[in-house]
């Protein structure tokens, strides 16, 4: 493995234990029954039938689901679909607010690209899409007029002002006009524009809340038209795009998700799977600002190797014991540390931090952070102990302070995250 | 000579309740871990009298182990947490009541419960944060799963059992509907019908004299956990007419009188329930 991809996944993993978004397959452990299923059911299967799904993915926090997503992601980029990753939160990207929601889609969204490597500002968002869907059919079309003729018989989607749109940015780029070309993808962005720029593409639309499911199908649709198979949409921290205040917009962002729900399964999403990622459905589904029984309804079957149509992908029941679970975890990050500092952990050492920490984390921290990512960071916590102090003994008490200790950092990272981002 | 005596009688009254209160600490310090809580509210309360004490050796004495000891309540906060989950799901053992969720929520089982390890409380709920049952519970783990192990037994107790209860039902449904002039098969508000039901369940010394201690309740959580046995068992026929329970829309659930929460399962899903109706 490269050493610096090794050093930048274990600097991320060791620091917050979030994982980051490249080199997520040197470290996955379980998925693999949910994936297979995935991708033979959907991703190379009914998605590919121009048909769409939709799955409501829970675990606890630290509990694996963006790292979920973003294996997902991976797979996804590899069966050519485009996918956009998108961190809900009240501030931001509220659920209740299917424009912002849009807004946030439009500028997560990636064509399929290698994932070993973090995605470039520049290559991220739907300006980059218009983009490379310019220069891959430049490509083909040697001549303008083929190039325009191509154009004109793209499908149209179900908003003419989206469809609009597009065809005036890659017209943009085709007449060198750059001007043009970011005007019109600042309408795609969902960013207001001046009334004469709409009407010099016939963009008769603001996208507004009125307007912001037909603009995100007609996304949808235009992915699928320029040729991708389809876009997956990852929505995570779901949970803080619904923390919202009143019951009015709980109510609303519920409706919006059941609509979204219903919407799957329907033609008029081609090749779009979204998954939906909550810690415990009940934050979403329950509580004293009202529920809705009929979305609880929906979202109710388990998805797992014998039901590829459930919805509820539960990552707390993976079919591993929590044992078995750290014990896989712990070999890949001691072979990703080792490969990140080229070096070799002493074995009897590494086997006596690993096992310690795992009885611990799940003896006594099942219910606290999350005990896989509390294992992770202190694993590596305790690697670098032992790299700087190879004769370091670690036993029952040291490890006991350490994720005691992780516990109340991570507690306070997530704390100062949480206040830096609502207030 | 003026006024020294109140001075030093002052003093001796201000040293006597520190004394006192001091000691009281000392007895905490037995448990100092499981006492974590108390110890916290006394080291508050010992603060104000010590800034109150004259300045002198003592007072810096004083505020020296004020100070040391605030310290160690912060790392006997650490380990009580350390050990709250540990024990918990100990006292919990055997009971059948799976644990869910992360801290500070957990689902136990059918009930839900918050703990707040800032003050030392816990607050348990009867599902998801639905019915609160008790608040201000000290935060003793191996307290907590006493009451919630008794609770669920009690309630397994005392159930009534499934067709008894769809006939105790139906007979108040038909009472409600010819107090209010319904036809049969009419959906009636499940609170409307407790009412009805409870007065159907009094015992006969009840009637004969309807004073408080002759009275048989039936809280709304043995209702909720009934109307879940009665799901169970798929007892919904009495006689001809079949019962049937309506979901709640999304306005109800917010009241307490047009929506009652039943659980799916024993693992604590559930519905919310507005009317029920009896047809054939």
């Amino acid at each position: 493995m490269d050493r610096q991809l090794a050093r930048a996944i274990v600097n991320k993993l060791g620091s917050t234990g979030t994982p980051p978004e490249f080199g997520i397959e040197h470290f996955t452990v379980g998925l693999e029954p949910y994936l297979k299923v995935i991708e033979d059911e959907y991703l190379d299967g009914i998605l590919k039938y121009n048909l769409s799904s939709f799955k409501l993915i829970t675990g606890n926090y630290g509990g694996g689901k963006t790292h979920f997503l973003y294996t997902v992601r991976n797979l996804a980029f590899g069966h050519n679909y485009c996918v956009a990753y998108v961190s809900l939160n009240p501030t931001e990207c509220p659920f209740d607010k299917l424009e912002l929601v849009y807004k946030g889609i439009a500028a997560n969204l990636i064509a399929p690209r290698p994932a070993d490597a973090p995605t470039a500002v520049r290559d991220k968002g739907i300006e980059s899409v218009v983009r490379k869907w310019h220069d891959d059919q430049r490509q083909l079309h040697d001549r303008t007029d083929s190039l325009r003729k191509y154009l004109e018989t793209l499908p149209t989607t179900e908003s003419t002002s989206f469809s609009n749109a597009v065809r005036g940015a890659f017209a943009g780029l085709m007449a060198e006009d750059g001007e043009g070309f970011n005007d019109v993808v600042q309408w795609l962005k969902g960013e207001d524009v001046s009334k004469e720029m709409r009407v010099q593409h016939r963009i008769s639309e603001r996208i507004d809340k009125a307007t912001a499911f037909r603009v995100l199908r007609s996304l949808i649709q235009w992915v699928h038209a320029i040729g991708y198979t389809g876009l997956i949409l990852l929505f995570d921290e779901a949970e803080r795009g619904m923390s919202i205040s009143s019951s009015r917009d709980k109510r609303r962002a519920l409706d919006n998700l059941r609509q979204l729900v219903d919407e799957c399964g329907n033609s008029r999403l081609p090749g779009a799977m979204v998954f939906y990622a909550v810690p415990d459905e009940n934050l979403l589904l329950e509580g004293s600002g009202g529920v809705y029984e009929a979305l609880k309804q929906r979202l109710r079957s388990a998805f797992n190797e014998t039901n590829p149509v459930g919805v509820r992908i539960n990552l707390e029941e993976l079919g591993i014991e929590p044992a078995e679970f750290l014990k896989r975890l712990g070999a890949r990050l001691a072979d990703l540390f080792e490969a990140a500092y080229e070096m070799k952990l002493p074995d009897a050492k590494r086997d006596a931090v690993l096992r310690t920490l795992a009885d611990i984390a799940i003896s006594a921290f099942a219910f606290d952070v999350g005990y896989r990512r509390l294992f992770v960071v202190s694993v590596l916590d305790a690697f670098h102990q032992l790299r700087a102090t190879p004769a370091l003994e670690f036993g029952r008490k040291e490890a006991e302070k350490l994720l005691r200790v992780t516990t109340q950092r991570l507690e306070q990272t997530d704390k100062e995250q949480v206040e830096k981002e609502e207030f | 000579m003026e006024g020294l005596a109140e001075l030093l009688q002052s003093l001796s009254d201000q040293s006597q309740r520190l004394v006192r209160r001091l000691a009281a600490y000392r007895d905490l310090l037995s448990d100092p871990v499981n006492n974590v809580h108390a110890r916290a509210k006394a080291i508050a309360q010992l603060s104000g009298a010590i800034q109150a004490f004259p300045d002198s050796e003592v007072r810096q004495k004083l505020v020296e182990w004020h100070r040391n000891e605030s310290a160690a309540i912060e790392q006997s906060r650490s380990e009580f947490r350390f050990e709250f989950g540990r024990q918990f799901v100990a006292g919990l053992e055997g009971s059948g009541m799976t644990v869910k969720g992360q801290l500070p929520l957990l689902r136990v089982g059918l009930f839900t419960v918050r703990v707040d390890f800032e003050a030392g409380s816990a607050t348990i709920f009867w599902g998801p944060e639905i019915e609160k049952l008790k608040s201000g519970l000290a935060l003793a783990p191996l307290e907590l799963a006493t009451t919630l192990r008794k609770w669920n037994e009690r309630l397994r107790q005392k159930s009534v059992e499934p067709s008894k209860l769809a006939g105790r039902l139906h007979a108040a449904y038909r009472r409600f509907c010819g107090l209010e002039g319904l036809s049969e098969g009419t959906r009636v508000f499940l609170l409307d019908l407790l009412s009805e039901l409870v007065l159907l369940m009094q015992p006969e010394s009840f009637r004969l004299n309807p004073a408080q201690e002759k009275f048989v309740e039936y809280p709304r959580v043995r209702f909720s956990y009934d109307l879940f046995r009665l799901k169970q068992a798929g007892a919904f026929s009495v006689g001809e007419v079949q019962l049937k329970l309506h979901v709640a829309n999304f306005d109800a659930t917010t009241e307490k009188a047009k929506a009652l929460w039943v659980p799916d399962s024993e693992e604590g899903d559930g519905t919310h329930y507005s009317y029920i109706s009896f047809s054939k």
